[in-house]
């Protein structure tokens, strides 16, 4: 453009030295001729750089504001005061800066959201260019498999059911499967579901985390089977002594006393275990309301360890408490509850501690919040492996064992729900061959006045 | 070369090394189902892992024949044929791992009816974990090109090794004290033998990692060969 005015130039002095011929006609000193042909071809020559120059400004600073533009720099325009086309152009090209400005702006700002929207997501989201290489990802895959852009699906989750998937989805197949993947050293269950983007540019996957679905599944499962196990067990007992009297057995007194001793040993076993998971059954249920109210500890110590004197004494196991003499204790408990708690877990040190050994149970206050209730035992220990596990339903360290001291398997569940229940939590520690300790930590409550 | 036919070699390439993974995936996930079936006597789970060997035998004859196809039509130099050298190689390890988890699988399905598993059993479950995760980070370290992660898996096998020589320890002293539980008992030190050997496949792998990212051949340091 502005080599083709520089050429125009040149034209312009022709023209203007033509008019200077032209005026010649009229005058004959030749020094006019020749002065004037001279001014003239210097006014031409001015008058044409003039001309050249207000043409060409403009047009070379639109040059220099577009190229700005297309560089990324949005914020540059012409503001161009000019009548003419020049000025209209200049105008336009602002206006087209403008419009491309909000563009843009828009875009950022539903890229920002879309980025927003992904990453609030609780499932793993990735999307594939058409070789199968991921290029966009949410944070929570990157929770899951880190920075994965630019690997392949089965680089970043080496499973060959996700392989399989996406590769179909490449070929425009949609299709959801279930990968079992170990990402670190936890093993986790995702539900997948695989779709090609449309135009097959790529393909899109979700993956939703079912590890703990699974495992409740699984909790659910192996409960019911443990109850009905554990349910069928005595009843089968039962039945057995009762058919068997009901042979004849009855007519002998020896084998009927003994008989009839067996079905009310395995039918109290039957009535504690129907207890034991209608109490699990109430501290699980949300419909269930805890009152919770200021409790005193002492009191409550005091009830169920005179509670379980007898059964301790049977075994001569020295039953202790420590901490109960001093400044009076309160916790926000349910009184009933919290009494299952204690019961439950002095019960659990008389049964698995040695004939002789002793069960103590320990108050201190943690801080201004907090209570603790401590239930040592020094019976055999629990191993390290079981720990992790004894508050699970029907988990029993020693099953045998468990049985022939006449627990149900779900006196810790118990404890841990209702511990739970008032807001408190319980950990346990143990020492092989030198005893169990629990730890119950509840709410501390200040003696309300207005309760009494 | 055209920007057309290097761009479809790149996938065949990406294809040969997706499909090996997967097959990695489903190697490492037939030996945690091999032991598994066995410490819980799940005689379905043993029968389910010896039928899945056949996708493990389809796996390795796509990848033999993609790799094949590639040395013949690209005829690949340096970096991409060590690549393709390796993944040769891993293939064979991968397909032998396939195999000693039905190994284990069968022994499971022996050691099914036992009314309680030999003792010896106890460390089988760590030794597969470990073995496992050895074949999960080799394949990690073929996928990131990463020699350190690879010389890692080389140092993990001591620990299978440890392992293994307990077992035998233990089956020695489990047999002289049970003797009519010889059948259990070699039973389990025949599922140890076979996960030693499936670490054993892993450190291979990790060895080739090192050989195609260096082009330095770690294996049996003290026989090279002379040039």
């Amino acid at each position: 453009m502005l080599k083709s005015l520089r050429a125009r130039i040149f034209g312009a002095i022709v023209l203007v030295t033509i008019a200077g011929v032209l005026l010649s006609l009229f005058v004959t000193d030749p020094r006019i001729i020749v002065g004037g042909g001279v001014f003239a071809l210097l006014l031409g020559g001015l008058l044409a750089e003039l001309l050249t120059r207000s043409l060409t400004q403009p047009v070379a600073e639109i040059a220099r504001v577009t190229a700005a533009l297309t560089a990324g720099d949005v914020g540059v325009r012409l503001r161009s005061e000019r009548e003419d086309e020049l000025g209209e152009l200049a105008r336009s090209v602002d206006r087209m800066a403008d419009a491309v400005d909000e563009r843009l702006a828009r875009m950022n700002s539903e890229e920002a959201q879309l980025r927003t929207i992904l990453d609030a997501m609780v499932e793993s989201v990735f999307v594939t260019d058409r070789e199968g290489r991921i290029r966009v990802t949410n944070a929570a895959l990157q929770r899951l498999a880190g920075r994965v852009e630019g690997r392949t699906a089965v680089e970043a989750i080496r499973s060959p059911e996700l392989h399989e998937a996406v590769g179909g989805a490449l070929g425009g197949v949609a299709s959801s499967v279930t990968i079992e993947t170990r990402l670190g050293v936890d093993p986790r269950i995702l539900a997948a579901h695989v779709a090609p983007l449309p135009g097959r540019l790529g393909v899109v996957a979700v993956l939703h985390d079912v590890t703990d679905l699974k495992l409740a599944d699984t909790v659910r499962r192996d409960f019911v089977a443990n109850a009905s196990h554990e349910l069928r067990t005595p009843l089968t007992a039962i039945r057995g002594f009762a058919e068997t009297l009901a042979d004849g057995a009855v007519s002998d007194p020896v084998l009927a006393k003994r008989f009839l001793g067996r079905i009310l040993e395995h039918s109290v076993r039957l009535q504690r275990l129907v207890d034991d998971l209608l109490e699990l059954s109430r501290a699980e249920s949300p419909d269930v309301v805890f009152t919770l109210e200021p409790v005193d500890v002492a009191g409550a110590v005091a009830k169920a360890l005179r509670g379980l004197e007898r059964s301790a004494m049977e075994k001569k196991i020295t039953l202790g408490a420590e901490g109960l003499a001093g400044e009076a204790l309160f916790v926000e408990a349910d009184a009933v509850a919290l009494d299952h708690v204690l019961v439950n877990l002095i019960d659990n040190g008389v049964k698995y501690t040695p004939d002789g050994g002793q069960v103590t149970v320990r108050v201190r206050a943690a801080g201004d919040e907090h209570v603790e209730l401590e239930v040592a035992d020094t019976g055999g220990g629990i191993a390290q492996s079981h720990l992790s596990r004894i508050f699970e339903r029907f988990y029993r360290v020693d099953s045998g064992r468990a049985r022939e001291v006449g627990g149900t398997g779900l006196g810790l569940a118990i404890v841990k729900h209702f511990t739970q229940r008032m807001g408190g939590e319980v950990s346990v520690e143990s020492k092989l061959g030198r005893g169990t300790t629990f730890l119950v930590r509840l709410r501390r409550a200040q003696k309300s006045t207005d309760a009494a | 070369m055209t920007i057309h036919t290097s761009q479809q070699y790149e996938a065949e390439l990406r294809a040969l090394k997706d499909r090996l993974l997967a097959m990695g995936g489903r190697c490492e996930r037939l030996l945690r189902q091999a032991i598994s079936a066995l410490q819980t006597q799940n005689v379905e789970l043993a029968a389910a892992v010896a039928k899945t060997d056949h996708e493990i035998n389809t796996d390795e004859m796509a990848i033999d024949d993609l790799a094949v196809r590639i040395l013949a039509l690209r005829q690949p130099v340096g970096r991409d044929l060590r690549f393709l050298m390796t993944a040769l190689k891993v293939v064979t390890d991968l397909e032998r791992i396939g195999d000693e988890a039905v190994n284990i699988a069968e022994r499971a399905g022996e050691l099914a009816n036992e009314v309680k598993l030999p003792s010896t059993s106890s460390r089988l479950g760590e030794m597969a974990d470990a073995a496992a995760t050895m074949l999960h980070e080799a394949l990690d370290a073929f996928v990131e090109e990463d020699p350190i992660k690879a010389e890692h898996v080389l140092a993990a096998d001591d620990a299978v090794d440890a392992l293994y020589g307990e077992t035998m320890r233990a089956t020695f002293t489990f047999i002289s004290a049970n003797p009519e539980k010889v059948k259990p008992a070699m039973a389990v030190a025949s599922c140890a033998k076979y996960t030693e050997r499936v670490a054993d496949h892993a450190t291979n792998i990790a060895e080739m990692v090192v050989y195609m990212v260096r082009g330095v051949d770690v294996r049996h340091p003290y026989s090279k060969t002379k040039a």
